[in-house]
């Protein structure tokens, strides 16, 4: 029996299920093939176009003494350090009674599972004390906590008299390395202070670092000054001078407090502004009804004109390489903003906007122009293009004028001046900044009324 | 490689593929399909294997059968007067009817008879000789050669019983006949239901095997990530991307980020791509740590793992363009 079984022919075995199974089997390979030949084994890549805008958590540890313990100045560094990142509005402070285990040295590699929990991105530990010699020794270590590395380190000594300047310093350490940025803390801010009643106004020439702190004023108010500029050391500064009730520019050296009139001219000289070099400053000269534009060479101040028009050709700001000088005009018949080459030549109209264009100052950076606007009874701080294009409004008020670059130029100072009611009262002048994206608009803390501000190059 | 590659990518030589292919599987396939079926039969042993002990329980039947066989070979060379020599010289002849079958049933069964009649000789043994059943079992070829003797010792016995009921032989092949009869009808039906049975489970099998080729998560063969699936990734990631904005240069700043992947989405390796950008460009370098961060902190990433061989290593391109 069983022979027969295995013996027995298997003819019969194909069947409908068996070809319609083979033919499937048909399908697949085909599906294999065509698969193998079209899609590869390729490594798949995807493009992410869209992030979030949002402060840079930062960890921002107490800076310890020898015993490991913080100490008070270094209390103080880490709370001018956050102080400085936070009005970036690039940076958000962790708060330190989160912290799980404060960090003791920054010799000592932190335990990044005490800080990931945080939410932190950043872990800056230091050391700060005075030694025998009444130095301030300090050691910094900033840390990546996502990819726990290493990113920057440094350390020095300074005077105290030096604190905050050295935690201005660290907290542009980390601005640098978590923006891509340059920085911008370790600046002054020279300015113009007002006090008095509005029909006797004393305004004095004051600076302060660009937080508020180490305020003191430059002029004694005996005469009315504005339109103050800094050189780009940041060691003296051009401005304007009504001694006598003749208005000029004057030179002053900050270290010093000497004071150097500028030329001396028939008419009225006003709006100095430095070249990047700093060897020649370039201004308004109204004489005869007209008001050109002029540059003078410091070193022998000899003068050359630069515009020649019956129009009001003012407020003149190099490019940071020296080519080109924007200014506003009414050559047109309204007040525009118009480049030219550092010659005087190849004059171009670049706003076209409804409303009156003022004030133009070339970006540190060189990409784009901030301005001051008018239109229907309001004032606008807004940027273009070097060519006009991209305009974009940043700020607005009753009177919101006189912008200015911070070094890296990414953030705008200028002055606000509240309305003054029927009752003559208001009226206030205040100091703000704003970034360039339009957000995070702050005031900037002055002991009295304030504007014209002119915000330093990082200090040398 | 690579113009292997496109070339199998262009239509027409996917197209003459395809139809060599097909040409192929049909000018070759059926006349191997059709005439050599018995190569299905190592799959039948299987099932076959039930039948073993059925064929050693019944050795008796088996050597009914054998005699049967004897008996019909006797009937037409009824003269023989020495009986006993001549089967043993026609013995090997007898095998010839069927050589290869049987050769073929000790080819396939020895290993599966193994295990269930070498349990089984004993009741055997009193019989006529273990030697063929045991022997064979564990000794294909040999088997052949000792079956052949198998009909040795059962004809001597036919023999025997022959002399005393020789007026019985007549009904006594009738009723062999008959039985015979009976069990080739049987035989033959559960031949039919074992060949129905066995074109279905053939049929099963080829089938799943298909469906398993069409499941197979190879990358060759499966589907592209899905709209919603680049949808869910990129908005995940995008939550935790931070880039550097705002300074001078930053929108164009496209870092790629070369990642490796665990089925689970979890990130094993987070590398930036252009590493001698990233040492001497400070900007750049910002944006790439910006961009590694996201990977990081986005980890485990939301991906299909039955797309696993797609996503296992990903290259991420952060573009601040639109920011």
């Amino acid at each position: 029996m069983d022979i027969m079984i295995l013996s027995a022919p298997v003819n019969t075995v194909s069947g409908t299920a068996l070809w319609r199974s083979l033919l499937l089997l048909l399908c697949a390979l085909m599906l294999f093939v065509f698969s193998v030949g079209t899609a590869g084994a390729q490594t798949q890549r995807l493009d992410i176009t869209e992030g979030q805008v949002a402060p840079i958590p930062v960890a921002i540890a107490e800076f310890t003494g020898p015993d490991g313990l913080p100490s008070e100045v270094g209390r103080q560094i880490s709370q001018i350090i956050s102080d400085d990142l936070v009005s970036s509005g690039l940076f958000s402070a962790v708060d330190s009674a989160a912290f799980i285990k404060p960090p003791e040295s920054p010799s000592i590699r932190p335990d990044f599972s005490n800080w990931t929990p945080l939410g932190a991105k950043g872990l800056l530990v230091g050391s700060a004390f005075l030694d025998a010699d009444g130095l301030l020794q300090i050691e910094f270590v900033l840390w990546d906590i996502v990819s726990q590395r290493n990113i920057t380190e440094g350390g020095g000594s300074a005077n105290q008299s030096g604190i905050r300047r050295i935690a201005h310093q660290i907290a542009d350490f980390v601005y640098q390395e978590f923006t891509g940025d340059s920085p911008y803390f370790d600046t002054q801010i020279v300015y113009v202070s007002e006090s008095g009643p509005r029909d006797r106004r004393v305004k004095r020439l004051a600076i302060m670092d660009q937080d508020g702190f180490n305020h003191k004023f430059l002029t004694s108010g005996l005469d009315l000054v504005l339109t103050p500029r800094f050189s780009p050391t940041a060691h003296e500064v051009a401005y304007l001078n009504y001694f006598n009730d003749e208005p000029n520019v004057y030179l002053l050296d900050i270290a010093s407090g000497r004071t150097e009139r500028l030329g001396s001219f028939p008419g009225m000289t006003f709006a100095p502004r430095f070249d990047p070099d700093g060897n020649k400053l370039i201004m308004s000269l109204a004489q005869d009804g007209r008001t050109d534009i002029f540059q003078m060479d410091l070193r022998t101040q000899s003068l050359s004109q630069l515009t020649r028009s019956a129009s009001i050709d003012t407020s003149p700001s190099f490019a940071p390489d020296g080519s080109k000088i924007v200014f506003n005009s009414d050559r047109g018949g309204s007040q525009q903003l118009y480049i030219m080459d550092a010659t005087g030549k190849n004059v171009k109209r670049i706003s076209f906007g409804q409303g009156r264009y003022a004030t133009p100052v070339w970006s540190p950076r060189g990409d784009i122009i901030a301005f001051t606007k008018m239109f229907k009874n309001e004032f606008f701080i807004g940027v273009m293009n070097v060519d006009g294009s991209g305009e974009r409004l940043l700020a607005r008020g009753f009177l919101v004028e006189a912008p200015t670059w911070a070094p890296n130029g990414r953030v705008l100072m200028y002055f606000k001046q509240e309305p003054v009611s029927n009752d003559g009262q208001g009226g206030q002048t205040y100091l703000y900044r704003v970034d360039i994206t339009g957000f995070n608009e702050r005031r900037v803390n002055t002991p009295a009324d304030a504007s014209d501000p002119a915000w330093s190059p990082l200090l040398q | 490689m690579q113009r292997m590659a496109q070339f199998f990518k262009q239509p027409i030589a996917l197209s003459l593929g395809f139809h060599i292919l097909v040409v192929t599987l049909f000018t070759i396939g059926w006349p191997f399909f059709n005439s050599d079926e018995t190569d299905i039969q190592p799959l039948i042993v299987v099932d076959i294997v039930r039948t073993v002990p059925n064929t050693n329980l019944a050795t008796a039947e088996s050597g009914g059968k054998a005699a049967d066989i004897e008996q019909e070979e006797t009937r037409k060379k009824p003269p023989p007067p020495a009986p006993v020599p001549k089967p043993v010289a026609q013995a090997k002849p007898t095998p010839k009817a069927a050589p290869k079958p049987v050769a073929d049933a000790v080819e396939i069964l020895p290993t599966k008879i193994a295990s269930a009649p070498v349990t089984r000789p004993k009741p055997k043994a009193p019989q006529a000789n273990k030697k063929p059943v045991s022997v064979p079992v564990s000794r294909p070829k040999p088997q052949q050669n000792k079956a052949i003797p198998s009909p040795k010792v059962k004809p001597n016995k036919l023999a025997q019983k022959s002399r005393q009921k020789e007026k019985a032989d007549a009904l006594n092949g009738l009723l062999q006949n008959l039985a015979e009869a009976t069990q080739a009808k049987e035989a033959e039906e559960n031949q039919k239901a074992q060949k129905k049975a066995l074109n279905k489970k053939l049929a099963q099998n080829l089938t799943a095997a298909v469906g398993d080729a069409l499941k197979t998560p190879s990358s060759s063969s499966i589907m592209p990530l899905g709209v919603s699936d680049i949808d869910r990734l990129r908005s995940h990631i995008s939550k935790h991307w931070t880039p550097p904005v705002g300074a001078k240069g930053a929108r164009q700043l496209k870092v790629d980020i070369f990642v490796k992947l665990e089925p689970d989405g979890e990130v094993t390796r987070a590398e930036i791509v252009d590493k001698s950008r990233f040492n001497r460009d400070k900007l750049f370098s910002v944006a790439a740590r910006a961009a590694r961060s996201a990977i990081l902190e986005a980890s485990p990433l939301p991906l299909p793992v039955e797309k696993y061989e797609l996503w296992k290593e990903f290259i991420f391109g952060f573009d601040p363009i639109n920011m």
